[in-house]
């Protein structure tokens, strides 16, 4: 891959790292305020459309290098998968940021300084995330995240929320002390590497010596995945604001874990090692394993938020699962589920948020009549629910289709299974949302739509959904990203080139 | 400027140690300014001479003209001259913090003479630990620790009451550590006939491996070990940070132990490195910073008071710089002076903070705490990076030293390194838990205890009548100043390997090839 020499990456990085102090500062003057963080967004989405005919192209935009360790400099290069979350947290943001407004005025919250602040720090740290060129950029840009992502959880401040907020550094904290001791071990196998596709650990060190170290990346980038077991931080958290939750889930914190196990399985082992290894069955059967549980768990909960972070447990599973298998088209497939899962979990969220702040509802029991009083938010639900499932011409049924083929091409029969059952649970505990709200009764108060603001954003996901599902190679190329990171590794794994993809 | 600024480093504190206390008397007016001139003289100087060791190679400098082995030599390498401006900067925003003076609880008084001689003691201080950190001759070296004790007793003994109970006890330890060292010199002058370290390093090799050797050997290590607050004789620091007057406090936290810890690895790690003894030393200090580093880190969780807990944060800390002498590759050193540069900065950043805090009557316990980000950003956000250092969180400094050691361990590998990765990554994470508890209060606590009672309504209106600041304007600089050097300490480390690590190893080498 040919690279360029440009500080886009850098910008990219920056432009919301450099919004934090404006807006700390223009505290007193909200507009401003917010003014500081649509600017950033733009920016930072700006840099990300500029670094895209490059890739389009089958080049890469690469900062300069920073040394900060010997032979490990803070480098930024904006790959196709990079690329593929950065352009996806971008878009995000700024439909995240114009809901928190509408959001957080509406309920009159506290703190909107400290909350805008944070998320441009949280946003700026999944862009490092998402463009980080080696693994100790990745590692500083991920505690980073870890860090500014907490002022958003405990947002309520009660004592309750300060609890969630502790389980929540717990297993990222400690999931992070173990994957700073994995990078360390790494960087002295292989002194200074960057994220190669197919992965440079190969022939470093002994067998055993890499299968422990693949356990201790696993559960450092895993545990912000949610990955069964680690997964017990993600309910909890739901105490944040619902704009956070959407975040966290659509693109920040549990995303950002599910692109980890991304790199770590397809640019640091590579599928040709994990192989090698035995590694790649344990860890589809793990993926496997969370993704019914996170189903069941989520057929048994009444509340609508926690309902809908099961099943970000049980979707992002589907991206591990990709990266275990490891043929092209099962890569391709769980990269684009990066994309697909964002658009579609942050309508879910947007919803429950606008029922919340409509009529402070929490449990899916007491939807009952809103379906008819808010026709846009449940007409964008449905949209985002059947997405979930995988049906056709919505994005989650590109990316299940391609792990299901990428499967077979490793004659993985079972997962195809699996992608049936698990579609088939996602309707059994998204359809009675719906049923609830469209044909039970209300209690006969009068709710109406929040404002435009609040109805606006999850009608712009649904739509971008439906897009994407339709064409998912217009506009940013999505599919061609995911596509070309997948091929990118591939092309070191000889002996799973099966074809080209659809 | 080479000829003349190693011998001004060491000369300008101590002739400044009398001066100010007699231009005290004499004008009977604050001596801040010159006091805070010659520190950044002395810090002046230090960076001179880390520039110069950088570009034109190690400065050998024989005092008063007498060349080695019989006379003097003061020894300017990376290493050296590394420590000397951390010691030296340390000691300016020590300086400027000291104006704001005594506690107010009214333990003291302040007068000019009082201020005059306490800076004093605080220029003979800077001037003991660079003599320390310069000296090439093991008595001369004795010399400077009784010196740099004896001035750090009296800063710790000028906060009354309990400060002085504090004091008498550092002062045991202190002398019993001081006689241990001058008895294993002793024993080494006895056996080699020379006090120079090169001398030595070049004579030992020749001796028959002996008793007498081994008990030199151990009674330096052990004597240096006290005075560095090795794991388990760091009985004298707890209750020596806690009670020492601020502006001090901050200084003897951020830099004293680790100048003794210097010294030890200049003695151990170079010059008796070559002996039998030497080599089961540098294990046994392995070791016990592995258990200092643990105890350190469960202690410090166990405290309520914030200034407790940093000083047992520090026994932590302390072990992590030792592991890094005891593992002895080039990689560990540079991991334990990066640890020693990054903890400086850090504590001392903390202690002015936390005793700032306490000193001004927003108590000491972490509950008191509660509410204090939102009084004061600044300071907060300051004493936020720091503490973020201390847990290792990059891009902070506490994170690159921590990756250094690790990366040593498992280089070193064996059930040392592991043991050492294991414990390290445990002390980050038991930082973890008493810092965030900290954080916690201090950002989304309110005062009284109790978390946001009012998350829906009103902010308390007792808020407002609260002062702004919570700490005095001399000490709140400092600490911001220092945790914008934690940060750019972190980022731009990287001429510090380039220069550090080199000529550690071509001084070792250096030492290697002249034994026979």
């Amino acid at each position: 891959m040919t690279e360029i020499v440009s500080l886009r990456p850098l910008l990219a990085v920056g432009a919301g790292l450099a919004a934090v102090l404006p807006i700390l500062l223009s505290g007193r003057r909200p507009a401003l305020r917010e003014g500081w963080t649509f600017a950033a967004g733009a920016v930072q989405l700006g840099a990300a459309i500029s670094m895209l005919p490059a890739a389009f192209a089958g080049a890469a935009h690469l900062s300069p290098a920073l040394p900060l360790l010997p032979g490990m400099p803070l480098q930024f290069r904006a790959d196709p998968l990079g690329l593929l979350f950065l352009t996806l947290s971008s878009i995000l943001w700024l439909a995240t940021s114009s809901y928190s407004v509408g959001y957080l005025r509406s309920l009159g919250l506290k703190h909107q300084t400290g909350y805008f602040a944070a998320f441009a720090a949280a946003v700026a740290a999944a862009a490092g995330v998402a463009l980080a060129a080696n693994l100790v950029t990745f590692l500083i840009c991920y505690e980073v995240l870890t860090l500014a992502t907490w002022p958003l959880v405990v947002h309520k401040r009660t004592s309750g929320v300060l609890g969630s907020g502790r389980a929540y550094l717990a297993y990222t904290l400690i999931a992070g002390q173990l994957l700073l001791g994995a990078v360390v071990w790494a960087g002295t196998l292989a002194p200074g590497a960057p994220f190669t596709p197919g992965g440079f650990l190969a022939g470093t060190a002994s067998d055993g010596v890499l299968r422990v170290l693949f356990v201790l990346l696993l559960v450092g980038v895993g545990s912000k995945a949610a990955v069964f077991p680690l997964h017990g931080w993600l309910p909890a958290a739901m105490v944040a604001p619902t704009p956070v939750s959407a975040l966290l889930h659509a693109v920040a914190v549990v995303k950002a874990g599910a692109f980890g196990v991304l790199r770590l399985t397809g640019w640091v082992f590579g599928p040709d090692l994990m192989h090698d290894l035995g590694l790649g069955l344990p860890l589809a059967l793990l993926a496997a394993g969370t993704v019914l549980m996170a189903s069941l768990r989520a057929l048994g909960e009444d509340h609508f938020k926690r309902r809908l972070a099961y099943s970000t447990i049980g979707q992002l599973s589907y991206i591990v699962l990709g990266g275990a298998i490891g043929t092209p088209l099962a890569l391709a497939g769980a990269a684009f589920h990066i994309v697909a899962h964002g658009f579609l979990k942050i309508t879910l969220f947007f919803c429950a948020g606008s029922v919340y702040a409509a009529t402070g509802r929490e449990h899916i029991s007491q939807l009952g009549g809103l379906g008819r009083a808010m026709p846009f938010t449940f007409a964008a639900f449905a949209v985002g629910a059947v997405g979930m499932a995988g049906v056709p011409l919505l994005p989650g049924f590109i990316s299940k289709w391609n792990l299901a083929l990428g499967a077979l091409d490793d004659h993985q029969v079972w997962v195809v299974a699996l992608l049936v059952v698990s579609g088939l649970l996602n309707l059994a505990y998204y359809l009675p949302i719906l049923r609830i709200a469209v044909f039970e009764p209300g209690d006969g108060r009068r709710v109406r739509e929040p404002s435009a603001w609040l109805v606006a954003p999850p009608v712009f996901a649904a739509l971008a959904a439906i897009m994407l599902g339709v064409a998912p190679d217009a506009g940013a190329r999505f599919w061609f990203l995911a596509e070309s990171a997948a091929v990118s590794v591939a092309a070191h794994a000889p002996q799973f080139l099966t074809g080209g993809p659809p | 400027m080479r000829d003349v600024l190693p011998g001004l480093l060491i000369a300008v504190p101590l002739l400044g140690a009398a001066l100010v206390p007699l231009l005290a008397t004499l004008s009977r007016r604050t001596t801040r300014v010159p006091a805070l001139a010659l520190h950044a003289a002395i810090f002046a100087a230090a960076l001179g001479l880390f520039g110069s060791a950088a570009t034109a190679g190690p400065i050998r400098y024989a005092v008063g003209g007498w060349p080695g082995p019989w006379g003097i030599e003061l020894w300017f390498d990376g290493l050296s001259t590394l420590v000397a401006v951390l010691v030296a900067g340390m000691a300016c925003f020590a300086s400027f913090a000291q104006t704001f003076g005594p506690e107010r609880d009214g333990t003291a008084t302040a007068s000019p003479l009082r201020e005059g001689l306490l800076r004093g003691a605080l220029l003979l201080l800077v001037g003991g630990l660079l003599g320390i950190v310069a000296t090439r001759d093991v008595f001369n070296l004795f010399v400077f620790l009784e010196i740099s004790s004896l001035a750090a007793y009296t800063l710790v003994a000028s906060g009354g009451g309990r400060a002085t109970v504090a004091a008498f006890r550092y002062l045991l330890a202190g002398t019993a550590a001081g006689s241990l060292y001058l008895f294993g010199v002793g024993f080494l002058y006895a056996l080699t006939g020379t006090l120079n370290m090169d001398d030595l390093a070049a004579r030992l090799p020749t001796i028959e491996a002996d008793a007498a050797l081994t008990v030199a050997v151990v009674l330096i290590a052990v004597g240096l070990s006290i005075k560095a607050a090795l794991f388990p004789l760091h009985g004298w620091l707890p209750d020596t940070y806690v009670y020492t007057p601020t502006p001090a406090a901050g200084f003897i936290a951020a830099v004293m132990a680790k100048v003794s810890a210097y010294a030890l690895l200049r003695l151990l790690g170079e010059v008796l490195a070559g002996t039998a003894a030497g080599a089961v030393v540098l294990d046994v200090t392995l070791w016990l910073g592995v258990a200092g580093v643990v105890v350190g880190g469960v202690l410090a969780v166990a405290q309520r008071a914030v200034t407790r807990m940093l000083a047992w944060s520090s026994i932590s800390a302390m072990g992590m710089i030792l592991i890094g002498v005891g593992m002895g590759s080039a990689l560990a050193i540079t991991g334990a002076l990066f640890h020693m540069a990054a903890h400086a900065l850090a504590k001392g950043c903390l202690f002015f903070g936390a005793g700032g805090i306490r000193a001004s009557g927003d108590g000491d316990e972490v509950e008191r705490w509660a509410g204090l980000g939102a009084r004061a950003p600044w300071t907060l956000a300051a004493l936020t990076v720091a503490a973020l250092s201390m847990i290792g969180i990059p891009p902070t400094a506490g994170f690159f030293s921590k990756y250094y050691l690790l990366s040593a361990s498992i280089t070193a590998g064996g059930p040392a390194g592991i043991a050492a990765f294991a414990a390290i990554l445990l002390s980050s994470l038991l930082a973890t838990v008493y810092f965030l508890r900290v954080l916690e209060a201090v950002w989304f606590r309110t005062p009284g205890g109790a978390p946001d009672a009012a998350a829906s309504g009103e902010p308390p209106a007792a808020r407002d009548r609260q002062p702004r600041s919570v700490l005095p304007r001399p000490l709140a600089a400092p600490v911001v100043g220092l945790a914008v050097l934690i940060l750019l300490t972190g980022i731009f480390a990287a001429p510090f390997e380039r220069h550090v690590l080199p000529d550690w190893e071509s001084g070792t080498a250096r030492i290697a090839a002249a034994a026979p």
